[in-house]
């Protein structure tokens, strides 16, 4: 089994061998894991890949745990592509697929780096693990810790909707609900990890931690047949997942596994949370937001710890930053699930809604092969759709009065 | 009397200190400048760019509050406060 090399800081190159490092102790910038491509090139083919599990560890060479004894696995990630033909007709787009990632263990994209996460504390023998998290991540954490017989320790804001808490509290974790936003949380995250030998995934592990996600990319080439799309759209929160796979693009070319990533990486997240949008708009540095006003509270990441990144990124590829608002969010929303039947949490709705958008501007061309990653399941989140559709026709008891039920919806023009 | 917290890499360059107090009274600013002068010119290093700025992945905190929704470094700081400074790449 090949082990990862080494770490390197993307700010200022200083390298440090693969072990416990929150950031660069020079510059304080972000670790990026590196590997030998040239050694696992020799050892892993397609033909190989494909015939292992049907779980994101089939690319275990390009993933930074060293014996595979200490992963936790919950079998996530090889989630389904879907070819989205009633969407794309509805569009007028030629080739778009969804990369429905709401089929997780947790039913979230962030079974992904939260299983490589806590298998690398268990490598690092931690004695706990965690996060600090809008919802998803505490899910993934909670469920991979008790998979792993770990305590658990979450941050979160403290208004966070109760279907994610509730998602969260039945693996059992300890949940500290902090009076403020999400960064707030972070914040203390960052404090705690720093007195307790504790495995935060998204804090202390952060660099390994993302490399979970960079398989999103992974997949969706190997699911196109080892092709890239021409476009992906990407929901935008810390900017970390963007980062991910554009990661797993680059990675895929140096094996040689796909011949050149000119994928145009775009993201999007909701206009009352959008300082990487904002800055996209506004070709400025990323300005902070201080109170995130949204619906879509798994992207409430005022301050976006990659997101310099991120927008270097979208503007390297030729992609694009968008910011639709909460209506646009659950129309979205709407839109995937009549034409898709794909039931997305708002994240989702963030990213129909700038496909939409765009389309409509003419901004995405109609030959383009789309992929877009829809990254939870809306059935975690309710709360943002009670009173957004009108009450089931109501009926009595005997045929007659279904019948005439029937007779009225159809009067209304339903499908 | 205030309390500076370091985390992970930035307590490193603070001779690996968790937490200091320091006699003092002004902005921002002035505080790095002291911790300078305690912590000595790997501390300098560290904490500030070639052009003399705070590098930009640190983040600076004053009661819990980030000081780029106060004053930056203009942001004051008086008896009893807490600061900290914290990686700025963290969370997501």
């Amino acid at each position: 089994m090949t082990k990862p090399s080494k770490l390197v800081c993307k700010e200022c190159g200083e390298e440090y061998p693969v072990e416990l490092r929150t950031a660069c102790e020079i510059c304080f910038g972000p670790l990026d894991v590196q590997y030998d491509y040239e050694a696992i090139g020799k050892q892993v083919t397609k033909e190989k890949i494909a015939g292992r599990e049907k779980t994101l560890w089939r690319y275990i060479e390009l993933l930074p745990i060293e014996n595979r004894n200490n992963i936790v696995n919950l079998h996530p990630g090889f989630t389904p592509l879907k070819k989205a033909d009633q969407l794309a007709k509805k569009l007028g787009l030629r080739e778009l697929y969804v990369k429905d990632d709401t089929v997780n263990p947790t039913y979230s994209f962030k079974d992904r780096p939260s299983s490589v996460a806590v298998s690398k504390s268990v490598e690092f023998g931690l004695e706990a693990v965690g996060c600090a998290s809008t919802g998803n991540l505490a899910g993934a954490t909670a469920a991979h810790a008790a998979k792993a017989g770990l305590p658990c320790y979450i941050f979160i804001p403290a208004d966070l909707e109760q279907s994610k808490v509730l998602s969260a509290q039945i693996y059992g974790p300890n949940i500290i609900a902090v009076e403020g936003t999400y960064d707030d949380a972070n914040r203390i995250a960052n404090l705690a990890a720093n007195k307790y030998k504790w495995g935060l995934v998204n804090i202390n592990i952060r660099p390994y931690y993302t490399e979970g996600s960079k398989t999103l990319a992974y997949e969706v080439c190997e699911q196109l047949g080892w092709q890239t799309p021409d476009r992906v759209i990407i929901p935008l929160g810390s900017g970390a997942l963007l980062c991910a796979i554009n990661k797993g693009f680059n990675e895929l070319v140096k094996l040689g596994f796909v011949y050149e990533n000119k994928v145009k990486i775009c993201g999007s997240q909701p206009d009352g949370c959008a300082p990487i949008a904002n800055a996209y708009d506004g070709k400025s540095d990323i300005i902070p937001i201080e109170k995130p006003t949204s619906i879509v509270k798994s992207l409430a990441i005022g301050d976006p710890a990659s997101g310099p990144e991120a927008l270097k990124i979208i503007n390297e590829s030729r992609g694009f930053a968008d910011s639709p608002n909460d209506l646009e969010v659950v129309e979205g929303q709407k839109l995937l699930a009549r034409t898709e039947g794909i039931f997305a949490e708002p994240a989702g709705g963030v990213v129909i809604a700038a496909l939409k958008r765009k389309v409509e501007a003419g901004e995405i061309d109609k030959n383009e092969r789309v992929v877009v990653y829809i990254t939870g399941n809306g059935l975690k989140t309710p709360d943002v759709l009670f009173g957004k559709f009108p009450e089931p026709t109501r009926a009595k008891p005997n045929f007659e009065d279904v019948d005439r039920a029937i007779t009225e919806l159809k009067r209304k023009g339903s499908k | 009397m205030v309390k500076v917290r370091f985390s992970s890499a930035i307590q490193a360059a603070a001779n690996n200190e968790i937490e200091t107090t320091v006699e003092f009274h002004g902005n921002v600013e002035a505080l790095l400048k002291k911790l300078v002068e305690k912590y000595g010119e790997n501390f300098k290093k560290r904490i500030y760019d070639d052009q003399g700025k705070p590098r930009r992945f640190i983040n600076i905190y004053v009661n819990g509050k980030d000081v780029r929704f106060v004053k930056q470094l203009n942001t004051e700081i008086k008896a009893g406060d807490v600061i900290d400074l914290i990686p700025a790449v963290s969370g997501g």
